[in-house]
């Protein structure tokens, strides 16, 4: 009978206001999957979320246990009913999976994972970025997906070249103008259920979300917080591990239910206007402080010092002020969640959204925790690369000092977070020409580094800093230390098992390049090759700046004799 | 790619499905290892040959094994997901035999360590 079942497409009422943007919803539910287990709540998801969108004002498709083709034949109707500037909400609910950094959804007629037929697979599924990039190319301003579907790989264990651990690559950063969440975070599984008992018509994720989409005022961005702790919460219950994901690549927030209030003009329009914009929402000394020192001059300066000036004087943070256990918890998960996007920014190359997240990072740590916080030491550490990507060296170096000073009275001067940043300096003074400041640090390092017993990140920072010093050797015209520091850092990672890393990578393509200038044309052939391969190993796209350079020089061989 | 079910293996599922929830009737069958079996489950032994075989090479563990299917099928995944991958002989063995077919879809991650006992059983090698 099930054979029987043809998608079912249901269109609720259009109650669009017509003076703003369309909003247009594409609801997907599947429990009745052919082959791959059944679910008890994706359609009961399906029929509550396309109600809720209808009384948030959005026209909604719905469709039940579609197939491959019923499921692209949906997305190409609903990417045809969209205008520029519209409003589009996609929410799926059903089987999902991550393989290599791909967020895949099932469709109900998937095959079963029969190892060899990886690829087979991901063609018969609907790939997300895929269906997001079909959603944007309609122009819809603003384009919000659900996907409440597990997020594990089914085929972690294999050893079929291409294929990452359970641990996965992780998501692409969204285009912009997107905002995903994820009912779990990357390879997790999200729970249709709590238990044989659990009676609720719709999944562990969904029905949180229900709760909280018409929340007043409320961005999306503080929905999907809102939602997140509290499906983890609910997870735990049962022993789960689920915390939900999202990734914002909206240019600015989004509210569903507006606020009757109107809303105060805001400063908006670069990067610094949205970090000031922050710093007033949050409106404590510590924020505005924390925006003054990423913007002493910067066009809002003045009115943040005097919004500064305003604040009764309170220089030591108070015990009201202290977050709780509960805050703190979920203000250390929005400051991941924060580091995350930055970095997916900054791998995709956007580094002006890069320094904007984690820009919004250290003011959040600031307000949260004080500026003498580890956290805030861990966010000036983040701020160091995020500064360096848009050619801001001299500030970075300044959050450089920040988080050596916070952690060395933290941990010790001799604890490896302090060595870390040491070595992040020593770096960028070498490469701004403070040549004998940074040849002090770096042999203060490596004696310090030679008198710890190291292991992991340890031995991975270990050779990173030697890398630098090499690269300073070289500079200073010290062939033979620049190549006994960069040998030292390849043998380092090599003992350490750590060839799989992108940092082997670095590390082993600086060496060959010390070799290549020295005349050692062929040993350094056979060093970028082993660069090469780590990168490879760490599966970097041979598009990537530094494995291209790295595939370049192998191509360029040595000069016959 | 050959994945398809066969019609006769879901005619053949569907019975299982419903002798498993059926009531259990005890009968005075046994296998040749001496195994008391309820009809139901004299019935799932005829329709699935890597249990017929068990029942002649390893009677010891079918009841081991049988008493895993009928848990496995009443207890489903609470997870949306789960999958982990299959050989190509896991897929033989579930499109040969539907109640390890049905144990499978109900909870596929629980059922691996049913797979491995079957294969073992039948003289393959651990995978483990």
């Amino acid at each position: 009978m099930r054979r029987g079942l043809i998608a079912l497409v249901l269109t609720w009422a259009i109650a669009a206001s017509p003076v703003q943007a369309a909003r247009l919803a594409l609801v997907i539910g599947i429990n009745h999957y052919d082959l791959v287990p059944p679910l008890q709540k994706a359609i009961g998801d399906a029929t509550a979320m396309s109600s809720k969108l209808n009384e948030l004002g959005f026209a909604v498709t719905t469709v039940i246990d579609p197939d491959r083709r019923q499921f692209n034949q949906a997305i190409e109707t609903f990417r045809e009913s969209l205008h520029a500037g519209d409003v589009a909400f996609v929410h799926f609910s059903g089987h999902g999976i991550e393989v290599d950094g791909r967020n895949l959804l099932l469709p109900r007629d998937i095959p079963l994972p029969i190892s060899g037929d990886e690829t087979y697979l991901a063609t018969e599924a609907i790939d997300l970025s895929s269906l997001m990039d079909r959603i944007a190319e309609s122009g819809a301003a603003v384009r919000i997906f659900v996907i409440d579907a597990c997020r594990t790989n089914p085929f972690a264990q294999s050893d079929i070249r291409g294929l990452e651990g359970p641990g996965g690559l992780g998501p692409a950063a969204p285009s912009r103008g997107s905002f995903v969440l994820y009912s779990a975070g990357t390879s997790q599984v999200a729970l249709d259920r709590l238990g044989p008992d659990d009676q609720n018509p719709t999944s562990v994720y969904t029905r949180v979300l229900l709760d909280k989409l018409d929340l007043k005022g409320a961005s999306i961005s503080e929905v999907a917080r809102d939602v997140r702790t509290e499906v983890a919460a609910l997870a735990s219950t049962i022993g789960y591990d689920q915390s939900p994901a999202y990734y914002d690549g909206l240019t600015e927030d989004y509210v569903l239910t507006p606020s009757a209030a109107a809303n105060a003009p805001e400063a908006s329009g670069s990067v610094e206007a949205e970090a000031f914009d922050r710093a007033r929402e949050l409106g404590t000394a510590h924020a505005l402080q924390a925006f003054l020192a990423n913007y002493p001059n910067g066009v809002f300066a003045d009115l943040a010092r005097a919004a500064l000036s305003d604040l009764p004087p309170s220089p030591v943070l108070s015990a009201k002020d202290t977050p709780d256990a509960v805050e703190a918890f979920s203000v250390k998960q929005r400051l991941q969640q924060l580091w995350d996007e930055a970095h997916q920014f900054e791998n995709a190359g956007d580094n002006a959204s890069y320094l904007q997240r984690a820009s919004e990072a250290r003011l959040l740590a600031a307000a949260s925790f004080g500026t003498d916080s580890e956290a805030y030491a861990d966010a000036s550490n983040q701020m160091v690369g995020a500064f360096s990507s848009v050619g801001q060296v001299a500030d970075a170096m300044a959050a450089s000092r920040d988080a050596i000073r916070i952690y060395t009275v933290l941990f010790g001067d001799h604890d490896l977070r302090v060595l870390n940043e040491k070595a992040n300096l020593a770096a960028r003074l070498a490469a701004t020409g403070k040549v004998d400041e940074a040849t002090k640090m770096f042999d203060d390092l490596l004696t310090a580094y030679d008198t710890m017993p190291l292991h992991g990140d340890g031995e991975a920072q270990y050779a990173a800093a030697l890398e630098s010093y090499a690269q300073l050797a070289m500079r200073k015209g010290d062939g033979p230390a620049a190549e006994r520091y960069a040998s030292r850092a390849v043998a380092i990672l090599e003992a350490a098992g750590l060839t799989d890393q992108i940092e082997y990578g670095w590390v082993a393509s600086t060496e060959a390049r010390i070799l290549r200038a020295d005349g050692k044309c062929e040993a350094a052939q056979a060093m970028f090759v082993r660069a090469a391969s780590g990168m490879k190993a760490a599966q970097v796209a041979e598009t990537q700046h530094d494995y291209a350079n790295i595939l370049a020089d192998i191509k360029k061989g040595c000069p016959s004799l | 790619m050959g994945r398809r079910v066969r019609k006769s293996v879901w005619i053949a599922l569907a019975s299982i499905v419903f002798t498993l929830v059926a009531p259990g009737t005890v009968s005075a069958d046994a296998t040749p290892g001496g195994v008391a079996l309820s009809s139901a489950e004299a019935t799932m032994l005829e329709a699935n040959p890597a249990l017929s075989a068990l029942a002649t090479t390893s009677p010891q563990l079918l009841r081991q094994v049988l008493d895993r299917i009928a848990k496995l099928i009443a207890n489903p995944s609470d997870a949306r997901g789960g999958l982990q991958q299959l050989t190509e002989e896991d897929w033989k063995l579930l499109q040969q035999n539907p109640a390890l077919f049905q144990a499978w879809r109900s909870s596929p991650e629980a059922s691996a360590d049913l797979l491995e006992l079957i294969r073992v059983a039948a003289g393959g090698k651990p995978r483990k």
